[in-house]
């Protein structure tokens, strides 16, 4: 028989606990730019967010773990960084191995605990000492060298442990091992990946019937899936793509199941399976908080009443970064929106467009309703403009805005054009047909050539443009009489003027080999 | 803020002389690839002749076809893997034909009465024979205990792997166990801070062990082996999803770090402990190197884009001195009150020393390129000749350099004319650096012969 001594650790090791960060910082990005009915339908599966928090400690000198508790739910373990550890860190550990009644029995197999049995007359404590013989797959302890299953003789039973094992906690904790080379309070930083926080910017644009002006309000929205609240804090918001690995996910801890397994003591004496019961009464549906948000998942109607604010844009790299001019809460699975941008004498161009894909059959459509910008300082913008979703309301004539089309825009910079696409006009009839349709020649020099007629009517009050575009037009040659063509980004495209009324008819001839 | 002293020391009797349930020197060898061998030297006490060695403490995932054992003094007979579980339906099935005790306690007076019981089968539910009487166990639904004398001998708490071995002497030996299991992997990540202005980067490599074997290894000499192990069958790892491979030129400079076979070894500094549910970050790497940032637009045909494309925003350096083994490199950059702030990350293949990388971080917000096929033509059956525009637009305050790559030439594939310069960047594909001047533009048009 031998004889082993050995000690874990060479020497004893402080343990310091850090119970919460002295302040916090958050950075939100999103990983593809998204609006805000989309940001709550993809909740906490998506987004990040940058946390800083500022902590002190005290550290006795020598070698010590510290453990970091209240830190984000959804920190990405390994992207955890503390700076400020006097000697810096020797190891860095993130444990998960949860506290459940399965692992509490798993890490006492081979122990002795005590079994209390009440004794069903007096209601009595009796207690006996118990080896733990098998874990959580159904529990077998020794009594005296009888053996006997926990839970299997419908006696109330149950078993006390007198200490935690080691190891086990009741969340999953951060710490580190470090060497203060003296004693002191110490301020360090740790900093970190979390998931599930998110945001992204909505737009709302505001128009009059005939106006070229238009009023641009923007708004982050911020939103908080994680289980963590942030009380009071400086928020900023980053807007680009980020490049992501898919590799930076919180660490979801599955605590060990403590399975009831007993003999078989429901006796089944039917030969055949009962009857299914019943189905279960139609129940009153229950909205979830979640499906709320989304139904309500405003998007926030502008009021002019207050004082209209913008967030400048810092420049971070190649990314515009939005600080929020105040100290903000984001609380637990929470969205806030604030305004970042307010643009009261936007131009734009109202163009009724229809493209021709291909060379279509005949078709009656209806015109798109597009607004045309350019983010540029002369026409009221010149802002970068992150990626989000645009609602356009125009003021009717008791003067109450309806809600006239939305859309969704990439991230724009300043000077970029860019449209909006509200929808089909419904007094803007669009016929196309393909009035003409031959080849010639056979093989490789087989040529087809066709001719499309396209008649639009405005049936408006107003004057309108007509914007008339044909895909492919690279590949064919095109001529017309009727109109001018030429190359916008990609497509064959034409412009005619339409006052109240008018009708006009653009034909076209196409001409490609196979 | 509490603060407690802790110490841990064990002190463990090395068993009932054929429980070898003492581990004295762990070293673990981890893999990339869910992977890793444990070797585990311990003394034992075997008398002469053949003894079952039983070890309780390994790892939960154990191969159990890759256990070796060996000491001086001792042979192998056999090496057996047990995994048929203890749990109470498996002692009562275990038990038929054997007697049991019942004890019942009868409500109302609570007294007990114990009875002799012999199991006659256990078959959605117990039938037990009492003297002459034949009942099903707990038919009643009266508390009823059950008391068995005896585990049988292969039901065990967890699996274990028992060896037994001839020793020529009896006494204490000294074995070594050495085996393979799953569960325990790692990979590197990197923390780098990006200094545009200094066109400096530095950075930070740090060894993140995961352990989800169900063991934990204590005190145990830790190395790392970096490289492409390859492993067939069900060892694989499910690695459908290759990381884009970050390196432009692998490096042929020699690393500091030991190599072992083909692969680098990279050994931590004390021994760790492990601990099971664990991820464990050690650093391993100190590196300033120079950078710069490069924006590259990059696209594999000839088509018009009805929208600008934001160009790619690439950190380009070269890893002069180490050997980086396969990880995420994650990119700081300072904001404007100098707070380092997140930026972006991309997967780093194992990457030798002396290699050039290119790490991608993101998209440029205010450097776009918006390209226009402005005319396609056949000029035989298969050639194509393509008339693109591409508009490099630059919205930030400084001229930039976009690197553009056209990708989508055949053979005898060229250039016909060019606005600016081109180079071929291989058989494929030609390549332009685009001045693009602060808060302007600049349009690069080419002709190209698509070849064939």
């Amino acid at each position: 028989m031998a004889v082993a001594l050995f000690a874990a650790c060479a020497s004893a090791r402080a343990a310091v606990v850090s119970e919460r960060a002295d302040s916090v910082a958050l950075t939100f990005y999103h990983e593809e730019a998204v609006e805000t009915s989309q940001l709550l339908r993809m909740g906490p599966m998506a987004g990040l967010a940058f946390v800083t928090e500022i902590r002190t400690v005290d550290l006795p000198a020598g070698p010590a773990v510290v453990k970091f508790e209240n830190v984000t739910s959804t920190m990405v373990p390994q992207t955890a960084k503390i700076d400020g550890l006097p000697a810096g860190v020797l190891e860095q550990n993130f444990d998960y191995d949860l506290l459940s009644p399965g692992s509490l029995l798993a890490k006492s197999i081979g122990e002795t605990v005590r079994l209390v049995r009440t004794d069903i007359k007096t209601g009595k404590h009796v207690e006996e000492t118990a080896v733990v013989r098998s874990g959580p797959n159904g529990v077998v302890f020794d009594v005296g060298g009888k053996l006997e299953a926990l839970r299997c003789s419908a006696l109330p039973e149950k078993l006390v442990f007198d200490q935690v094992p080691g190891g086990l906690a009741d969340r999953p904790t951060l710490s580190v091992r470090t060497n203060a080379p003296s004693a002191g309070h110490y301020t360090i930083r740790l900093s970190y990946i979390a998931t599930g926080l998110n945001w992204s910017a909505d737009y709302v644009a505001h128009l009059d019937p005939g106006a070229d002006k238009l009023e641009l309000h923007g708004w982050l929205t911020l939103a908080n899936f994680s289980d963590t609240s942030f009380d009071h804090i400086p928020v900023s918001a980053v807007a680009g793509q980020l490049q992501r690995t898919g590799t930076d996910n919180p660490i979801r801890a599955e605590p060990l199941v403590l399975a009831t397994n007993c003999w078989p003591t429901q006796i089944d004496w039917a030969k055949y399976p009962p009857p299914p019961p019943p189905p279960a009464p139609m129940q009153e549906v229950v909205v979830t908080a979640e499906r709320r948000s989304q139904d309500i998942q405003s998007v926030p109607l502008a009021i002019n009443a207050y004082t209209q604010r913008e967030i400048q844009a810092q420049t971070l790299g190649d990314y515009k970064l939005y600080p929020l001019p105040e100290a903000v809460t984001v609380a637990a699975r929470q969205t806030k929106q604030i305004q970042f941008l307010y643009r009261p004498d936007v131009t734009f161009e109202r163009v009724y467009r229809y493209s021709v894909y291909g060379a279509k059959p005949d078709l009656n459509e209806r015109a798109e309703v597009v607004l045309r910008l350019r983010n540029r300082e002369q026409d009221g913008l010149g802002k970068p403009l992150p990626a989000g979703g645009v609602s356009v309301f125009e003021t009717s004539s008791d003067g109450s805005p309806v809600f006239v089309g939305h859309d969704s825009v990439n991230d724009i910079a300043t000077d970029l054009p860019f449209e909006i696409d509200t929808g089909r006009a419904m007094d803007v009839p669009v016929e196309t047909r393909v009035s003409d349709s031959t080849t010639s020649g056979s093989g490789r020099t087989r040529k087809l050539k066709q001719e499309i007629e396209v008649t639009v009517v405005n049936k408006k009050a107003v004057g309108i443009v007509f914007e008339l575009r044909q895909s492919g037009f690279t590949a064919m040659r095109l001529d017309s009489d009727d109109a001018q063509f030429t190359l916008e980004s990609g497509y064959a495209v034409c412009h005619v003027s339409l006052a109240p009324g008018d009708r006009r008819t653009i034909r076209y001839r196409m001409q490609w080999s196979d | 803020m509490r603060i407690s002293a802790i110490c841990m020391a064990a002190i463990t009797i090395a068993g009932a002389a054929y429980a070898a349930d003492a581990p004295q020197k762990l070293s673990i060898t981890v893999y990339n690839n869910n992977l890793a061998l444990v070797e585990d030297q311990r003394h034992v006490d075997v008398p002469a002749g053949r003894t079952r060695l039983e070890f309780k403490d390994v790892s939960a995932s154990i191969k159990p076809e890759t256990v070796a054992l060996s000491g001086a003094g001792l042979g192998v007979v056999e090496q057996n893997f047990d995994y048929d579980l203890l749990t109470p339906s498996k002692m009562m099935e275990k038990a038929v034909g054997h007697e049991i005790e019942i004890v019942r306690t009868i409500p109302g007076t609570g007294a007990q009465t114990h009875e002799k019981a012999i199991v006659l089968s256990v078959n959605s539910g117990v039938v037990l024979k009492i003297g002459n009487r034949i009942e099903v166990l707990s038919a009643d639904g009266l508390p009823t205990q059950v008391i068995f004398n005896s585990i049988p001998e292969n039901l065990r708490a967890q699996p274990t792997l028992s060896v037994t071995v001839d020793a020529a002497q009896g006494g204490p030996h000294d074995v070594s166990l050495s085996y393979l299991t799953t569960g325990l992997s790692w990979r590197a990540d990197y923390v780098a801070l990006f200094d545009e202005k200094q066109s400096a980067l530095n950075f930070q490599g740090w060894i993140t062990l995961t352990n989800n074997s169900g063991t934990s290894y204590k005190d145990a000499k830790t190395q790392l082996v970096a490289g492409d192990i390859n492993i067939s069958g069900e060892y694989r790892n499910n690695s459908w999803q290759q990381p884009r491979p970050a390196n432009h030129s692998a490096g042929t400079q020699a690393s500091n770090e030991a190599s072992v076979a083909d692969y680098y070894l990279y050994t931590l500094p004390e021994r760790v402990t492990v601990a099971e549910a664990q991820t464990k970050q050690v650093g391993f790497l100190d590196q300033h190197v120079s950078a710069k940032k490069v924006y590259e637009y990059r696209t594999y045909g000839f088509e018009s884009s009805e929208n600008p494309v934001h160009a790619d925003v690439d950190i380009d350096f070269s890893n002069t001195e180490k050997a980086l083994p396969e990880g995420v490199m994650r990119v700081y950059i300072r904001d404007q009150a100098g707070e380092p702030k997140f930026a972006g990350e991309d997967d780093i293949s194992h990457t030798p020393a002396g290699s050039e990388l290119s790490v991608k971080i993101g998209e440029a917000f205010d450097v776009t390129v918006q390209p226009t096929l402005v005319a396609s033509e056949k000029i035989s059956r298969v050639r194509t000749r393509y008339a693109m525009s591409y508009v490099l637009r630059n919205a930030r305050s400084e001229p930039v350099t976009v690197e553009l790559r056209q990708d989508g030439l055949w053979r005898n594939g060229k250039v016909e004319t060019e606005s600016l310069p081109s180079r071929r960047i291989d058989a494929s594909t030609l390549g332009w650096s685009v001045p693009v001047p602060a808060n302007g533009q600049t349009t690069l048009t080419f002709t190209v012969d698509s070849g064939d």
